[in-house]
């Protein structure tokens, strides 16, 4: 047993580290404010070859083990939720497309997404089918040589300006969620489909997330990705490797409570002294410090067990479980730590405070992971 | 060309100085970083090598760990390493480490054509090594430079005087010693910090370079001693004037 980084994932860290905090921290508040997507730092990750990272060499990546990436998503959400979620989004993608793909299809768009030239969507979520996912009812139909797709994708990210989406749809609704639903590769610009306005988000406030809707956009054959009637396990297989991507990204904001407590409260002086000296601060600052501790290594285990080769499920919805509670539990006391300050747009803990709560909601709700565990462990126990 | 770039293993710049009972600095648990000033040497190195063509070699002298720094500089472009390793026991004098890089630069690197590196370390902030190595090497040296050019046997570098800047020109080959502003350092890319997995780093042990007697000796290191809190004389009335005269007199300071 072993639980230092080598060299090699500590130089990814230290990488991302440094850039996430010199090029990613000073722009994010504004970029927040602002609701713009980070463009700047979006490009400049590309260049660092952040985006293909756990793609092999022939599309720009250094095939970086689960661990490495989980580091740097960490350390991106440190300094900005949203710059790592649209990190991630790449990698789901990019994941789907050299898994699933036609050699034409990868060729076509993984170099252009981890380049940052072009934006993608991963839409699988609609208005009435959310945790809930196989009772989907975007359909697609064979016409020839096009399915026809209908129906509307909700809570999309990038969806109001991606360029292209993979979207999974109901092919054969009898066979429902197994063999019934199957992942296209919808463009910008075929005839019918469009997206709906930018969501006023509460926060992640840098990402653009909207509707997707379908209205007969006639897909060819050659866009379906993967096997028909294989996309629900697709997508699940893509849910799986994401939680722990959403569990570090959420342990990024925890850290950066945590940090920012740290710093106030040894400057903040009330009755005579800094706040830090007081054990009221001091047990916060200690709860923080162990729960994060924890998730780290939570975290670690999952993408090591995936490294492997070996079942993570388990642990990966249990990382995405503790870190994404955890963040919401520590954003909450950075606030309090910060008292009134931290109620203002001047701080950043009151844009942690936001930041926090949709990785409790996305890849899976807390409740679903609740429930994939339990089910786990009374497995476990047969 | 070649360029050889001095890299120093310092203790990263947030990290807190403690000492133990013997009074020597607790070098355990602090997180290390490359000399920031080592990194414009470094990136000035590697962007003469992009324009110019040129091999790049990293030479620190330190413990085993701080093989990381020459891993970083292969990771930004250097294009192998060499490491005179150290447990650094007794090694606090400036020109006895020079001595020691120099008898290295002097053996298989005598063919340089330039040595870059940081003006000063931001640990003991003495200045010093570079200056003893083109003594050692007997070539030109200029300090503290913010602008660096090459052209035919020469090299031109920009310095900023006080209150004045000057441009001077030196033979090569030669030393220069860099200071902020003179470039941005890149963060290495993902595909370069696996590319510097597979670049050579030569190791060579201190004990098997000539020895050298130090001419200076470290008496004590002793930490800045924190300031206490400021005197704040309240005006009641009007007497603060003559409070804070009597202040100013009994601290000696008028």
């Amino acid at each position: 047993m072993d639980f230092r980084l080598n060299e090699t994932q500590e130089m990814f860290r230290d990488m991302v580290r440094n850039f996430a905090r010199k090029e990613v921290a000073p722009l994010t508040q504004e970029l927040d404010k602002k609701a713009e997507f980070p463009w700047k730092n979006y490009k400049q990750a590309a260049e660092l070859g952040i985006l293909a990272m756990t793609l092999p060499e022939e599309f720009g990546g250094v095939e970086a083990d689960s661990i490495s990436y989980a580091l740097a998503i960490e350390e991106l959400a440190w300094a900005s939720a949203s710059v790592a979620d649209s990190i991630m989004l790449v990698e789901a993608l990019t994941y789907l497309l050299h898994t699933y793909g036609t050699r034409e299809q990868q060729q076509k768009w993984i170099p252009p997404l981890v380049n940052a030239e072009i934006l993608g969507s991963f839409a699988v979520t609609e208005p009435n089918a959310g945790t809930d996912a196989a009772s989907m009812q975007t359909t697609a139909v064979l016409d020839g040589d096009c399915y026809v797709l209908n129906g509307t994708k909700a809570f999309i990210n990038n969806a109001p300006v991606a360029d292209m989406a993979i979207v999974f749809a109901v092919t054969d609704k009898e066979k429902g969620p197994r063999g019934g639903i199957t992942a296209f590769i919808v463009e910008k610009g075929m005839p019918g489909l469009s997206a709906g306005k930018p969501e006023d988000l509460l926060g992640q406030r840098s990402l653009i997330v909207g509707e997707l809707i379908m209205e007969d956009v006639r897909v060819p054959k050659e866009n379906v990705l993967g096997k028909v009637g294989e996309g629900f396990k697709m997508a699940m297989k893509c849910l799986d490797n994401g939680r722990i991507a959403i569990a570090a990204l959420a342990l990024g904001i925890a850290q950066a409570a945590l940090d920012e407590s740290i710093k106030h409260s040894k400057q903040r002086v009330q009755f005579g002294q800094p706040i830090a000296n007081f054990q009221a601060t001091q047990f916060k600052i200690a709860n923080m410090a162990t729960e994060i501790e924890a998730a780290r290594l939570l975290i670690h285990k999952a993408a090591f067990l995936k490294d492997q080769g070996v079942k993570f499920s388990k642990e990966a919805a249990m990382a995405k479980l503790f870190a994404s509670d955890l963040a919401v539990r520590a954003a909450n006391e950075a606030v309090q730590i910060h008292g009134g300050y931290g109620y203002t747009k001047d701080y950043v803990v009151e844009r942690l405070y936001r930041d926090c709560k949709i990785t409790q909601i996305y890849e899976g709700t807390n409740e679903i992971q609740r429930v994939v565990i339990a089910r786990h462990v009374y497995n476990e126990s047969e | 060309m070649k360029i050889l770039v001095l890299v120093k293993q310092t203790f990263d710049t947030e990290a807190r100085i403690t000492l133990d009972e013997k009074g020597q600095i607790c070098d355990k648990d602090v997180n290390r970083i490359t000399n920031p000033y080592d990194e414009f040497a470094l990136e000035e190195a590697v962007r003469i090598k992009e324009k110019n063509g040129a091999e790049v070699v990293a030479i620190t002298l330190g413990t085993e760990e701080g093989e990381k720094v020459l891993r970083n500089a292969l990771a930004m472009g250097a294009d192998r390493a060499i490491h005179i390793t150290s447990n650094l026991d007794g090694l606090a004098d400036s020109r006895k480490i020079a001595h020691y890089l120099s008898q290295v630069i002097k053996g298989e690197e005598a063919d340089f054509d330039l040595i870059l590196a940081g003006w000063v370390a931001v640990d003991n902030n003495a200045a010093l090594v570079p200056g003893f190595i083109s003594e050692f090497l007997q070539v030109p040296l200029a300090n503290v430079v913010t602008k660096l050019q090459l052209q035919d046997e020469m090299v031109e570098c920009e310095r900023e005087g006080d209150g004045v800047s000057e441009i001077i020109s030196l033979k090569l080959p030669a030393l220069v010693t860099v200071q902020k502003g003179i470039n941005e350092p890149r963060y290495p890319t993902m595909k370069n910090i696996m590319a510097a997995k597979k670049k050579p780093i030569k190791i060579i042990n201190i004990k098997e370079l000539q020895e050298t007697e130090p001419y200076t000796l470290v008496k004590k290191f002793y930490l800045p001693v924190s300031k206490g809190a400021g005197k704040i004389v309240v005006d009641e009335g009007g007497n603060s004037v003559g409070e804070l005269m009597a202040f100013f007199t009994e601290k000696r300071f008028i």
